[in-house]
C-alpha cells in the first residue's frame, strides 16, 4: 500500500520533462501527438493510483505511511478521488482542445510543451497537499500550486490572461502569507505546551493532544488560516483574483483549478476547522464559516446576474459553491458533515464538466460573450443538452446529484436549528439559479437576431469574410493568416439576418480556422457596422434556425468535426455521473460520505 | 555588547531599513534595500543559532542569504535592466507613506507587545519589529504601481514572517523551512518572470494598466 502513495507522484514529474524536451525537437505540427501523449501518461496512471489508494483507505481506515510523512484518512481519500476524477477529464479533454487550438495556429509546439510540463507539475503537487501529514509541508505544497498553475493560467499571453495571472500570483501569494502565520501560531502552540518532536506540527500529532493547545493562539491561528486558506480557496471577499484566473486560463484548466485546486485549499481550512474545534470548542471556528460561506453565496449574486462572460459566470458560481461547502462544514452536525463531503465530490465533478462545456460553446461560437452565444441547442444539439443539464446540476436543480448535496445542507442547517442561516442560503441560492438560468436559456434556445458590438476589444465579435464582399470600402483588408481574432460562420450569418447575406455567408469560403489579427479586426468591425446598415431592413425574415445547424457543421473540416466529436465523447461520461448520482446515492457512497464526515467532525 | 543586545540592535536596523525601502523612489536602491534586510536577517540568525546551539537555524540563515540576498537581487536586477525602468511613483506621497508606516509601527508594537511567549529569544523588539515588516510589506503592495514593487513588498512580508518565527520557535521544522525557501525563490523567478512579460506586452511594468477584467 504506501508503495502505492509514492508511485501516485512519480510518472508525473520526468514526463513533464519528457513533454518539454519532445517541444524542443523541432517535430513538425503533426508530430504533436507525441507531446501529447507524453504529457497524458503519467496523469492518467496517477488517476489510477490514485483511486486505488482512495478505495484501500474508504475500505481499510487511515493510512501512515513513508516514516509519518505520509496520512491518509477518509477526508484525505476524498480528495484524492476528486483531483483523479477532475485531472482524468482535464488531461483527456486537453487533447481534442488542444489539437484545435493548434490547428487553429493559436498556440505553438513549443507553447504545448509548456503547458505539459507544467500541467504535469500542478496534478502530483495537488496530489501531495492532500496526503502529507505535517501542515507546514501542506502549507509549501499549496504555495507550490499557485506557483506551478500561474504559467498555465497565463498559458495564452494576452493581456487579459497576463492581468489576470500577475493577480493570481500576487493576491494568492498574500494571502497564503497570512496562513503562514496562522501555521507558525499553531506551532508556537505546540511546542509552548507539548513536547518538542519531529512531529511538532503533525496533524496526527495535534490532533491527539488538540486538548492541551492554548486556546487564545489556536482561535488566533485559525482566522489567519481562514484568511489565508480561504483566499486560495476563493471565500468572498478574498475572491477577486478567481473570476480573472478561471476565465483567462485555457478550459481543461478552468477545469482543473475550479474542481480540484480549490479543494486544495479548502482542505486545509477543513483540517484546521476540526483542529481548532477540539482545542476550543465548537462554536467559534462554526460561526466564522458560516459566516464566510453565507457571504461567499450572497456576494456573488450581482456579478452573476449582470455577467456577460460564461466562464466568469462558472467562476463565480464556484465561489458560490465553495461558500455552500464551509457553510454546511459550519452547519456540523451529521448530516451537515455529511453532506459538506457530498457537495466536494458533487461540485468538483459538475464545475469541471461544465468549464470543458464552455470550452466547446468557445470553439464553437469563438466568443465568451454570454450576448452572442445563441441557441447551441439548435446549432449543436448535443453540446446544447449538456450545457442545459450542466447548468441544471449546477444550480442544484434535481434530478442532478448537486442537488442532493445542496437539499442535505440546507436540512442540516434546519436540523441544527441554523434557521437564519438556512432561510438565507435557501433565498440566495433561488437567486442564483434564476440568474444562471436566465443566461443559460438565452444561450442554449435563444435567436441570434441582435448584434452587439463590445465597448473595447476584449472579447470578439464574430466577423465573416464573405460579408465584406458587397462592401468593399471598410472591411475588404483583411489579413486572414494573422492569428489573433477569430472569425466564425454560423453566428454571423444569424446577426446579418437578411436573406442575401445568409447566402453570401454560406457560398462564402471555409471560414473556420481563419483569423484576424487586431488592427484588421477593428476595420472589419466597422466594416460591419457599415453593412449591417441595410441588412437592418431585411432583418425582418428570421434565418430558419435548422439552416443554421447545418450550415455550422458543412464549415467545420474534417479534422475538427472529429475533434468536436471526441470532446463530446469525452463528456458523456461526467454528465451521466452527474445524473446517476443525482438519482441514487449508493450505499457505499454513503459510507464513505459518512466516514469523511467523522473526520471533519 | 552582548547577543540580546546585538539582537535588538539587529533588529532596529531591520525596521529602519525597511522603513527606508517605502520612501525610497528609485528602484534599484529598493532593490539594494531589500537584499540589505535580507543581509541583516541572516546575520540576526546566525546570532541565534550561535546563541541556542540549534544547527538547523544556521542553514536557513545559509539559504537566506542564497534565496534572498543574491537570488532574489539577481532576478530583480536583471528584469530591472530588462524594463529599463528607474523610478517609481507611488500613489501618495512621501510625507504620507512614511506617516503610515510609522502608525503601522505603533500598531504592531501596541499589539505584540503585551504577548508573553515561553520561547522568545530575549530580544523584546525582535517580535514587533518582524510583526511590522509584515504590514509595511502589505503597504509597500498596495501603494506602490511598479510590477517590481510587488515582488520587493512579498519579500518583505516573508522575511518579517521568518523573523517571527525565528524569534518564537526558533525557526519552523527543517523541511518546512526548506520547502518555504524553495517556495520564494521559484516565486520570485516566476514573478519576474511576468513582469518582464507584462513590460513586453504592455509596455509598461505599471500595475494600474491592469484594468481590463471587471465584473
Amino acid at each position: 500500500m504506501p508503495a502505492f502513495l509514492y508511485l501516485t507522484l512519480l510518472p508525473c514529474l520526468p514526463l513533464a520533462f519528457v513533454a518539454l524536451g519532445l517541444s524542443r525537437l523541432h517535430l513538425r505540427a503533426r508530430q504533436s501527438t507525441v507531446i501529447i501523449l507524453a504529457g497524458t501518461i503519467g496523469p492518467v496512471v496517477a488517476t489510477v493510483m490514485a483511486l486505488v489508494s482512495a478505495f484501500n483507505v474508504f475500505t481499510a481506515g487511515p493510512v501512515v505511511a513513508g516514516e509519518g510523512i505520509f496520512y491518509l484518512d477518509a477526508l484525505s481519500a476524498l480528495m484524492l478521488a476528486v483531483i483523479a476524477l477532475v485531472s482524468l477529464l482535464a488531461v483527456t479533454y486537453s487533447i481534442p482542445y488542444l489539437n484545435r487550438e493548434m490547428a487553429h495556429g493559436v498556440i505553438t509546439i513549443s507553447k504545448l510543451g509548456w503547458y505539459y510540463f507544467w500541467l504535469n507539475l500542478l496534478i502530483p503537487a495537488m496530489y501531495a497537499t492532500v496526503i502529507v501529514n505535517s501542515l507546514g509541508i501542506t502549507w509549501v505544497l499549496v504555495e507550490a500550486t499557485t506557483l506551478v498553475s500561474a504559467p498555465l493560467v497565463g498559458f495564452y499571453g494576452r493581456k487579459e490572461s497576463l492581468e489576470a495571472t500577475w493577480k493570481y500570483i500576487i493576491i494568492a501569494m498574500v494571502g497564503i502569507s497570512f496562513a503562514l502565520l496562522g501555521i507558525l501560531l499553531t506551532y508556537v502552540a505546540s511546542l509552548n505546551n507539548l513536547p518538542e518532536s519531529g512531529a511538532s506540527l503533525d496533524w496526527t500529532f495535534l490532533l491527539k493532544n488538540a486538548a492541551s493547545l492554548d486556546p487564545a493562539l489556536m482561535k488566533l491561528a485559525f482566522i489567519f488560516i481562514l484568511v489565508g486558506y480561504g483566499t486560495k480557496t476563493g471565500l468572498a471577499p478574498m475572491h477577486t483574483w478567481l473570476p480573472d484566473a478561471h476565465s483567462q486560463s485555457p478550459s481543461p484548466i478552468s477545469a482543473l483549478l475550479s474542481g480540484a485546486l480549490l479543494n486544495c485549499a479548502l482542505y486545509g481550512i477543513l483540517r484546521f476547522n476540526s483542529l481548532t474545534k477540539s482545542a476550543v470548542g465548537p462554536e467559534f471556528s462554526s460561526g466564522l464559516l458560516i459566516i464566510f460561506g453565507l457571504l461567499s453565496i450572497a456576494f456573488v449574486i450581482p456579478f452573476m446576474i449582470k455577467q456577460i462572460d460564461l466562464k466568469r459566470l462558472l467562476a463565480y458560481s464556484s465561489v458560490e459553491h465553495m461558500g455552500i461547502i464551509v457553510l454546511a462544514v459550519g452547519i456540523g452536525g451529521e448530516l451537515g458533515y455529511f453532506a459538506a463531503a457530498l457537495h466536494i465530490f458533487n461540485h468538483a465533478i459538475a464545475k469541471a464538466f461544465m468549464f470543458c462545456v464552455a470550452g466547446e460553446v468557445t470553439e464553437r461560437y469563438h466568443t465568451r460573450d454570454i450576448r452572442q452565444i445563441r441557441g447551441i441547442v439548435h446549432s449543436a444539439p448535443l453540446l446544447g443538452t449538456f450545457l442545459f443539464a450542466g447548468t441544471l446540476a449546477v444550480t442544484g436543480t434535481p434530478p442532478f446529484n448537486v442537488f442532493v448535496s445542496e437539499f442535505l445542507v440546507i436540512t442540516g442547517a434546519f436540523a441544527s436549528h441554523n434557521y437564519w442561516a438556512a432561510g438565507l442560503a435557501l433565498a440566495l441560492l433561488g437567486v442564483i439559479f434564476a440568474s444562471m438560468l436566465y443566461h443559460c436559456v438565452a444561450m442554449a434556445f435563444g435567436r441570434a437576431n441582435e448584434l452587439i458590438l463590445p465597448s473595447d476589444g476584449a472579447s470578439t465579435v464574430p466577423v465573416h469574410p464573405a460579408m465584406s464582399l458587397p462592401d468593399s470600402s471598410g472591411a475588404s483588408g483583411f489579413n486572414l493568416a494573422a492569428p489573433h481574432m477569430p472569425v466564425q460562420v454560423a453566428s454571423v450569418s444569424a446577426l446579418s439576418g437578411g436573406s442575401s447575406n445568409e447566402e453570401l455567408a454560406l457560398s462564402g469560403p471555409d471560414a473556420s480556422g481563419t483569423w484576424l489579427d487586431r488592427a484588421a479586426f477593428r476595420r472589419a468591425r466597422t466594416g460591419l457596422l457599415t453593412l449591417d446598415k441595410p441588412s437592418l431592413a431585411a432583418r425582418q425574415t428570421r434565418p430558419p434556425k435548422r439552416r443554421l445547424a447545418v450550415e455550422h457543421i458543412k464549415t467545420k473540416s474534417k479534422s475538427e468535426q472529429t475533434n468536436n466529436r471526441v470532446a463530446l465523447l469525452i463528456l458523456v461520461l461526467p454528465v451521466l455521473t452527474l445524473l446517476v448520482l443525482g438519482l441514487w446515492v449508493p450505499s457505499f457512497v454513503q459510507d464513505w460520505a459518512n466516514q469523511v464526515g467523522a473526520v471533519l467532525r | 555588547m552582548d547577543t540580546v543586545k546585538l539582537l535588538d540592535f539587529s533588529a532596529l536596523i531591520l525596521l529602519f531599513s525597511t522603513g527606508l525601502l517605502v520612501v525610497s523612489r528609485r528602484l534599484e536602491l529598493a532593490i539594494g534595500l531589500l537584499a540589505f534586510q535580507s543581509l541583516v536577517l541572516a546575520f540576526i540568525s546566525v546570532l541565534v543559532a550561535a546563541t541556542t546551539g540549534i544547527e538547523h537555524i544556521y542553514l536557513a540563515s545559509i539559504l537566506t542569504v542564497l534565496v534572498k540576498v543574491v537570488g532574489a537581487t539577481a532576478v530583480l536586477i536583471y528584469v530591472l535592466r530588462k524594463v529599463k525602468m528607474r523610478r517609481e511613483t507611488g500613489l501618495m506621497s512621501r510625507g504620507l507613506s512614511l506617516a503610515l508606516v510609522v502608525g503601522l509601527i505603533l500598531v504592531s508594537y501596541n499589539t505584540i507587545h503585551p504577548i508573553k511567549l515561553a520561547n522568545t529569544i530575549s530580544s523584546p523588539n525582535s517580535l514587533p519589529v518582524a510583526m511590522s515588516m509584515v504590514l509595511i510589506g502589505l503597504f509597500i503592495m498596495v501603494s506602490r504601481k511598479k510590477a517590481l514593487m510587488a515582488v520587493v513588498g512579498l519579500i518583505t512580508i516573508e522575511n518579517g514572517l521568518f523573523l517571527i518565527a525565528l524569534s518564537t520557535t526558533y525557526g519552523m521544522p527543517l523541511l518546512v523551512e526548506f520547502g518555504i525557501f524553495f517556495d520564494v525563490a521559484v516565486g520570485v523567478m516566476l514573478m519576474g518572470f511576468f513582469a518582464f512579460h507584462i513590460n513586453t506586452v504592455f509596455e509598461t511594468i505599471n500595475t494600474d494598466e491592469l484594468n481590463r477584467l471587471k465584473g
